[in-house]
């Protein structure tokens, strides 16, 4: 993910510039959500079982970590459910932004992006409150997408 | 990319496939952004992002959706 996080540091930066195409803004803020929510999904898998092999469906929670933070199996799955409704409306808000241009309406699956994202933040906050690396990788991926949504006029 | 399975999915990820990728399309991406003062991307280069968007997000589904046993 090294790649990924030298992309994201470039695409913050340069989003940064205030003379930038309000497409290309919502694009680079984006991208920021969707490497912050990887990185979240990943960070939630090792707190689950750190040992496991990551390229298997990890069903057990198991280790100090898990238990100390009461990571269940049932909270697994259930953060799992919205991990994946949360890549399925990134990658359709992705799609949307790719045909939408400066004037046009908002596309509507920016705003269900962001609230996904923010149910599957409200879970975590309520279901584990003591995960603070991942509540703070959430609320990143959360913070973007609300950037998005408001350069493209998302109300 | 919605139809990727689980085991294509950690594939790429677990190979570095996907950023391989990535790097292929966003190298010229980053290259002229840098080279550019960080200039305004063009159409084509803002899609090439898109497009990895939504792979990483697809990819990332598989496994999701793998580990709440669907």
């Amino acid at each position: 993910m090294k790649v990924s996080g030298i992309v994201l540091t470039l695409a913050l930066f340069s989003g940064a510039c205030a003379s930038l195409p309000a497409k290309q803004k919502a694009v680079v803020s984006l991208q920021a959500s969707e490497l912050a929510l990887e990185g979240a999904h990943e960070t939630e898998r090792n707190l689950c079982s750190p040992t496991a092999d990551k390229t298997q469906p990890i069903t057990h929670c198991e280790g100090v970590t898990a238990a100390t933070l009461q990571l269940t199996d049932a909270r697994h799955q259930q953060l799992a459910t919205l991990f994946s409704r949360a890549f399925e409306a990134e990658g359709k808000a992705a799609q949307a932004l790719k045909a939408w241009q400066a004037g046009e309406p908002a596309p509507a699956s920016l705003a269900e992006y962001r609230k996904v994202i923010q149910d599957t933040l409200d879970a975590v906050l309520a279901g584990l409150p003591n995960a603070a690396t991942l509540i703070a990788k959430i609320k990143a991926a959360v913070d973007s997408a609300a950037q998005t949504a408001a350069l493209v006029g998302v109300k | 990319m919605n139809n990727l399975t689980l085991a294509q999915a950690m594939a790429w990820v677990q190979a570095g496939q996907l950023l391989v990728a990535a790097g292929v399309a966003t190298a010229k991406t980053i290259r002229a952004w840098i080279t550019g003062n960080h200039g305004e991307l063009s159409e084509a280069q803002l899609d090439e992002i898109c497009d990895l968007i939504a792979a990483g997000a697809a990819a990332h589904k598989a496994i999701a959706d793998g580990d709440a046993g669907r």
